[in-house]
Order: structure tokens, then C-alpha cells, then sequence
């Protein structure tokens, strides 16, 4: 688990736009539990990497947060902004091509 | 089927001096990191019935690794620091790009036209006055947010980057132009101090004014 963790880590940007173009807003404890779910607890997103990441993210301008009360506490959600949609379109982009050029290194493609 | 656990009122204040206790001093940050403990201790206490809150905060604090908050702190830090450059630098383009450009010529040419028939020293001291007021309306800004009840890290960040202390010394100017300064230079120096304190006050108002939508309830207090 820990080796997929490392292999999470220069796609994490990748998955947290992702995550965000498909479910609108969520916040950061919402999307380690997402990632949790999805792949049946082979892949953790750790707090300390998120979170600096999720910072990134909106520095750059890609996403954009709001605060709001939930219960007795407030909490912060994150959306994406316009230029964070075509860069969440880019990445995923990206990543499916790096996907088949390793995919082609390592011959992993089917024989028929 | 797991239990659901709502943490009480008291636990998440405890929990944002836990954070103060750990470091974490901003407010800004301090919703964000509680919120994520909070919500992983009620799933640690649901799925553990026999967990206490203090055993299950230790738990999950652990989860942070060695460094604790310290790596979340300083990366916002960071990266707060840079959207202040950013936006810094982008302002100042803007005042180069149309229509902004054309003002600037207007505003140049006219200091220039002026600083050939009077004496630059009565010009210089009308800009210091010009100066004096943007720095006393920004202090008052900074005391204020200096005496909000909770701390913001981006407010905190604003004031360092958009600060309108810049060294503006007239005679040193003079000493180093050997007194030979044209009024077009003297116009040009004049001109881009003012509009450099302008664009930080800017930027300070400006972010100030989005952290009051983002946290009202400290502004309100």
C-alpha cells in the first residue's frame, strides 16, 4: 500500500481535479475518503499531502473555496474555477497518454 | 452498521486548542485542519465504540506523521506568499497595458510639465503629503485586522507583501543623481512611488475585503 501511496503522489494533483470536475465541491477529509472508496483502500491520500496540495491548487488559481457551518463546526469546500475545469481536461489528458506510453514500455496492452 | 457519532460543541473547541497548542496560530488554517479531525474521529469512534475522543484525536493526530501540522503551515505559507507576488506583479503589468498606459502618460506628462516651472522641492514635498495619506489610511486598516479576535494567515501575508513602506528618500535620489535629476526622471520617480504604494493598498483592500466574505463572523465580532 505504501508503494501505491508513492506512485499517488505525482498524480495527486490529477486525481484531486478529477474528483473535483465530477462531484462539484467537496472538502478535504470528503476526498481522502472518496480515493479510500473507489479503490477499496489500495490508495490513501495522506493529510499532509493534500492539504499543500489543495493550497497549490488555489494559489494557482485553479480552485476556489467557500466556507460554510456543517453542524457545530465551519468547513471549508473546493471547487473548481473556470481555468481549473480546462486544466482538470488537460491533466486527465496527460495522464491517459502517459498511461499508454507506459503501457507500451512495459508491454502491458493484451495480445489477441 | 456503524454508529453515527456527531462530536459536541465542547470537543471541537477543544479541538481548536489543540490545533493553537500544535502550532497552528491562523484561524484559516485552524477551520480546516478541525473540520478533518473532527469528521476522522466521529468515523474512528463509529467504527470503535469503545474509543474515547482523546484516544481517538491521538490516533488521528498520529495520522499527520512525525511533523505534525508544521509541513500544512509552512506550504500555505508558501503558497500564500505567492499568490501575493503574483497578484503584486500583475497589477503592476496592468498599469503598462491599455487604457491603464495612457493615463500613466497623461499623469507623467502633466508632473513633468509642472516640474519645469516650479521647484522640484515644493513638488517632492506635495507627494510626501500624497504618500503620508496612503500609509496612515493603510495603518488604519492593519490596527484594525490587528485587533480581530481570531488571527488570519492571509491577512497577515497581505501586509507583509503589499506593504506601502516603500524607501522613498528624495536626498538620497538627489545625492546619487549628482543634483543633475531632469524633470522627466523626477516625474517618472515621482509618478511610479505613488502608483507602487497604491497597487499594495489596493491589494490589501482587496484581499481584506475577501476574507470578510470568507469569515464574516470574525469581522462582525
Amino acid at each position: 500500500m505504501k508503494e501505491n501511496s508513492q506512485l499517488l503522489k505525482g498524480t495527486l494533483t490529477t486525481v484531486i481535479l478529477k474528483l473535483l470536475n465530477d462531484n462539484n465541491r467537496m472538502y478535504g477529509y470528503e476526498m481522502t475518503k472518496k480515493v479510500k472508496e473507489i479503490t477499496n483502500g489500495s490508495l490513501l491520500i495522506t493529510e499532509g499531502a493534500l492539504y499543500p496540495a489543495l493550497h497549490k491548487l488555489e494559489a494557482e488559481g485553479f480552485i476556489e473555496s467557500t466556507i460554510e457551518q456543517f453542524e457545530n463546526r465551519p468547513r471549508k469546500y473546493y471547487q473548481l474555477t473556470s481555468t481549473g475545469k480546462k486544466e482538470a481536461k488537460k491533466k486527465l489528458s496527460d495522464i491517459f497518454n502517459f498511461i499508454n506510453d507506459l503501457q507500451s514500455i512495459l508491454q502491458l496492452k493484451p495480445v489477441f | 452498521m456503524e454508529n453515527q457519532i456527531k462530536l459536541s460543541e465542547v470537543e471541537i473547541n477543544k479541538l481548536f486548542r489543540f490545533t493553537e497548542k500544535k502550532m497552528v496560530h491562523w484561524y484559516d488554517l485552524q477551520i480546516e485542519i478541525v473540520d478533518h479531525l473532527a469528521s476522522c474521529i466521529e468515523d474512528e469512534m463509529a467504527a470503535d465504540s469503545k474509543l474515547t475522543f482523546d484516544l481517538a484525536l491521538e490516533k488521528v493526530y498520529n495520522g499527520f506523521g512525525i511533523f505534525g501540522f508544521a509541513k500544512i503551515v509552512q506550504e500555505r505559507q508558501i503558497q500564500l506568499a505567492k499568490m501575493a507576488k503574483n497578484r503584486w506583479w500583475n497589477e503592476f503589468r496592468n498599469l503598462f497595458m491599455w487604457p491603464n498606459a495612457l493615463l500613466l502618460v497623461m499623469i507623467i506628462s502633466l508632473i513633468t510639465t509642472v516640474a519645469y516651472s516650479v521647484d522640484y522641492s515644493i513638488l517632492h514635498e506635495l507627494f510626501l503629503g500624497i504618500f503620508a495619506l496612503i500609509t496612515v489610511v493603510y495603518y488604519i486598516y492593519i490596527l484594525k485586522d490587528s485587533r480581530l479576535f481570531k488571527r488570519l494567515l492571509i491577512l497577515h501575508i497581505g501586509s507583509t507583501y503589499f506593504s506601502v513602506e516603500v524607501v522613498f528618500d528624495f536626498n538620497v535620489v538627489l545625492v546619487l543623481t549628482n543634483h543633475q535629476m531632469s524633470p522627466i526622471a523626477f516625474s517618472l520617480y515621482l509618478s511610479l512611488g505613488v502608483l507602487v504604494k497604491l497597487i499594495s493598498f489596493k491589494l490589501y483592500y482587496i484581499i481584506r475585503s475577501e476574507a470578510k466574505l470568507l469569515y464574516p463572523s470574525i469581522f462582525s465580532k
